[in-house]
């Protein structure tokens, strides 16, 4: 075998299956599978392109896809919808295990109030491992842009799980943003 | 009490481990084609004959980069150069109204399918840099509890009477080279009716939000990107930007097209790919129909479309319907496959809706989703 083919024989089977879990955040299991499939077609067409280490750049392009697939936001699978799917009784067990002073369901709900910048900065650092070098580079900002935005995310996500633990306490509740209404 | 939670911990221990498990899953069944097509040796081994099969359940255009490489020469096998139309806002319009007439059956929609085919041949060939659509969506609306968060995934809160709806505009030009799209422009919230609206205040006006969770605070959001080589996915087949301008330009050169991918999917992939359980080749039919009738196709690729769709059995066409932009046009479709609503004087596609529509009726815009095409057509430059 060639060696660009060992290279990228070697990309795959290192990196597919990152590559479809961070896919699977955004996309249902059929679509995600499409999604990691493009990738490495683009990385075999791009090899010499492909920096070391690979995965903020295979996450880069299939952040790039997922993009453009789902346009449509009322298609769009968000990240919560994606662990109510998939939740099984490990992840149950996972929660307990981790000694949670709140619920799970509420942390999702807490979750599932932040952007959609929030959640992936948040969980390109924790989900997938990546410095916030790296997850710049995902994303398309400094490190210095990603660090400010990991920070603010990671504070607006402990604001809602305050608020969360406050209103399943009937606490009174302490809000900072300002209620909109429509029309 | 001190709250103790470490945000980071909870986002790590919210995985599901499934994610695991499809991972491993997905790279045990699809490593021996993914490496055969990306080193050139698709054709043996490819799923469904070489052309991508998609899995997702959604209907019409899809943007993805690709793989076109390996599904071009495919196509291109079936094809005749032509050039595509070019319209635009005003010309996707009509005016009008009335009382319409529903034509059931295959004479009576086969007949508005065969003129309308016959329009879209004479129309005019256009080409351009970018494809660019513009759309206005209408969807119903969700609402979020006062002082609750709304978790997507979670069924929304079941609408207690208020009957709102939201729409949004979205805008996007597709180039061989670049794509923009921007989404959620001019996002509005209406009331079917004043009982529902004052339902609504009574009920403390709880913050709308779309099927996403967004709500009004959220602006247009505009996306770049920069990859080569984007492509449609029309159907079940991934065609380039080029490649879409040389599909079949007669009604049997695509059905043959269109039955050999048909015939080469399994049932799940049937129904993974229409959205229907255990679809019908007509359903299949239409809802390529959809993307290829909004697509960057050629004035004869359109026709062709017509022409086939005139071939398929369980369609049903309802005249003077208009759409919840006030345009008036013909609808044709069944309750399974949802309606195209087109103009008959130039044969080019206002809208999509899932509503079941009548003769002469308005599309509502509130209940059922509704794509109401404003612009279809090619331009050089992104603005």
């Amino acid at each position: 075998m060639s060696d660009p083919k060992k290279r990228f024989t070697g990309l795959y089977d290192e990196y597919y299956r990152r590559v479809l879990r961070y896919a699977l955040q955004h996309a249902g299991p059929g679509n995600a599978e499409d999604i990691a499939s493009e990738t490495f077609l683009i990385a075999w067409r791009r090899l010499d392109d492909v920096p070391d280490p690979p995965l903020p750049w295979l996450l880069g392009v299939a952040r790039n896809l997922l993009g453009q697939q789902f346009r449509h936001a009322r298609r769009q699978h968000r990240l919560t919808h994606q662990i109510w799917e998939l939740t099984t009784d490990a992840d149950l067990r996972t929660w307990d295990a981790g000694e949670h002073v709140i619920e799970r369901a509420v942390a999702l709900e807490a979750l599932g109030s932040l952007s959609e910048t929030d959640v992936e900065a948040l969980t390109l650092v924790t989900w997938h491992g990546l410095e916030a070098a790296e997850a710049a580079s995902v994303v398309g900002c400094s490190p210095h842009a990603f660090t400010a935005r990991l920070h603010r995310a990671r504070k607006r996500l402990a604001d809602e799980l305050r608020l969360a633990e406050q209103s399943r306490e009937h606490l009174p509740v302490a809000t900072t943003s300002t209620p909109r209404k429509y029309p | 009490m001190t709250f103790t939670e470490d945000p980071l911990r909870v986002i790590a221990d919210l995985r599901p481990a499934d994610h695991d498990r499809l991972a491993d899953e997905a790279y045990a069944r699809n490593r021996a084609v993914d490496m055969a097509c990306a080193l050139g040796e698709c054709g043996a081994t490819a799923r469904h004959g070489g052309l991508r099969v998609l899995t997702g359940t959604w209907r019409g255009r899809v943007l993805a980069s690709t793989g076109v490489g390996l599904v071009a020469a495919a196509v291109a096998a079936a094809v005749v150069i032509t050039v595509p139309s070019s319209h635009g806002h005003s010309t996707l319009g009509t005016s009008g109204g009335g009382t319409g007439t529903v034509v059931n059956g295959a004479t009576g929609s086969q007949e508005i399918l065969l003129t309308a085919a016959r329009t879209a041949a004479a129309r005019p060939a256009a080409t351009g840099t970018y494809w660019y659509v513009k759309e206005r969506d209408f969807e119903p609306t969700s609402f979020r509890k006062p002082g609750k968060a709304m978790v997507s995934g979670k069924p929304a809160p079941k609408d207690p009477g208020f009957g709102a709806s939201y729409a949004a505009t979205e805008e996007s030009w597709t180039g061989a080279r670049q794509t923009r799209t921007i989404v959620n422009e001019n996002l509005a919230f209406n009331f079917a009716s004043a009982a529902g609206k004052a339902k609504w205040k009574a009920a403390g006006e709880p913050p709308l939000v779309n099927p996403s969770g967004k709500s009004g605070l959220t602006g247009p959001v505009t996306s770049n990107y920069g990859f080569g080589g984007y492509s449609y996915n029309i159907g079940a087949i991934k065609v380039s930007l080029a490649t879409a301008q040389k599909l079949p330009t007669t009604a049997g050169k695509l059905n043959a097209l269109l039955q050999g991918q048909w015939k080469s999917m399994s049932p799940a992939q049937q129904q993974a790919t229409v959205g229907l359980n255990q679809p019908t080749y007509a359903e299949y039919v239409f809802q390529v129909a959809d993307a290829l009738l909004t697509g960057p196709v050629t004035p004869g690729t359109k026709a062709a479309v017509y022409g086939l769709l005139a071939k398929q059995p369980g369609l049903t066409a309802a005249e003077k319907v208009t759409d919840p932009l006030g345009r008036v046009g013909t609808a044709i479709g069944n309750g399974s496959v949802g309606y195209l609503v087109i103009n008959p004087a130039t044969a080019d596609v206002l809208d999509l809706t899932s509503a079941p529509v009548r003769p002469g009726a308005t599309i509502p815009a509130t209940q059922f989703g509704t794509e109401a095409y404003l612009s279809l057509n090619w331009t050089n430059r992104l603005p």
